[in-house]
């Protein structure tokens, strides 16, 4: 759904609000299989980056990110530079930001002036970097690890 | 040949190489594709996700940076560039600028 509202130029919070909830639900996924059976992570809006950090230790997710065990350094400096735009991301939720911080959601008050989501830029939130891109990669390739574990062929050793 | 403003796409892709170099060290090239529209990059980086095809990622221009044409870049890993092909309507490598 992200893919196709960036393809098609949708206003960028449209965008980023997917996005944004997608990462929440990933990271929920992955706090629920490393938790107690049944019970809620706590904090999921701040968990992505968390998640993300934690896939160091998943070598499954490694290997489906190409990275094989003689490359783990090289993997680990993969995932500690994606942590910073993570967290660009994770501050996008109205319950993290704070009320009068831009999120995707809802018109917040700034200089005592109401702004929409909608006409508000989010330029800071991983504009002309590549970062951005690489997480997405980084996203998707945990996405399909999750969807079809059985249909993707190992890509290392 | 070169229009005014496919110079003034691939100038305003140099601004954003230098960037996403200070960023990112390890990327190794960047290519630009040529259009008088839309800054068309692919960055060729080891330390990425394999890709099974190349999927820019679109940005809005940002005039307050000095970025007034709308940027799509892609992260690919050096020995992908051999295998998979620029995005549909980029043209082919050969028409790519390393910048």
């Amino acid at each position: 759904m992200f893919r196709l509202l960036n393809r098609q130029r949708a206003p960028r919070c449209h965008q980023l609000h997917f996005l944004q909830m997608a990462t929440e639900k990933l990271a929920k996924a992955f706090l629920s299989g490393s938790g107690t059976p049944g019970r809620r992570p706590a904090n999921v809006h701040t968990a992505f980056t968390g998640s993300v950090r934690m896939a160091k230790q998943r070598a499954d997710i490694r290997k489906i990110c190409g990275f094989p065990e003689d490359r783990r350094a090289s993997y680990n400096s993969y995932i500690d530079m994606l942590i910073p735009t993570a967290r660009e991301i994770e501050r996008l939720a109205p319950g993290v930001g704070g009320a009068d911080s831009p999120n995707t959601e809802y018109p917040w008050l700034h200089a005592g002036q109401v702004t929409s989501p909608l006409f508000y830029g989010f330029f800071s939130v991983g504009c002309g970097s590549s970062g951005f891109p690489k997480l997405l990669a980084f996203f998707e390739a945990c996405l399909s690890l999750i969807r079809t574990p059985w249909s993707r062929p190992h890509l290392c050793p | 040949m070169v229009s005014a403003s496919d110079e003034e796409v691939v100038a305003q892709a140099k601004k954003i190489a230098d960037t996403s170099r200070k960023a990112e060290p390890t990327i190794e090239e960047i290519y630009v594709f040529p259009s008088d529209h839309e800054i068309r990059l692919i960055e060729v980086d080891p330390v990425t996700a394999v890709s099974d095809l190349i999927a820019p990622f679109y940005f809005d221009p940002d005039p307050d940076e000095g970025i007034t044409f709308p940027c799509a870049i892609a992260v690919i890993r050096p020995e992908e560039k051999d295998r998979l092909s620029p995005p549909e309507d980029w043209g082919r490598w050969d028409d790519a600028r390393k910048i």
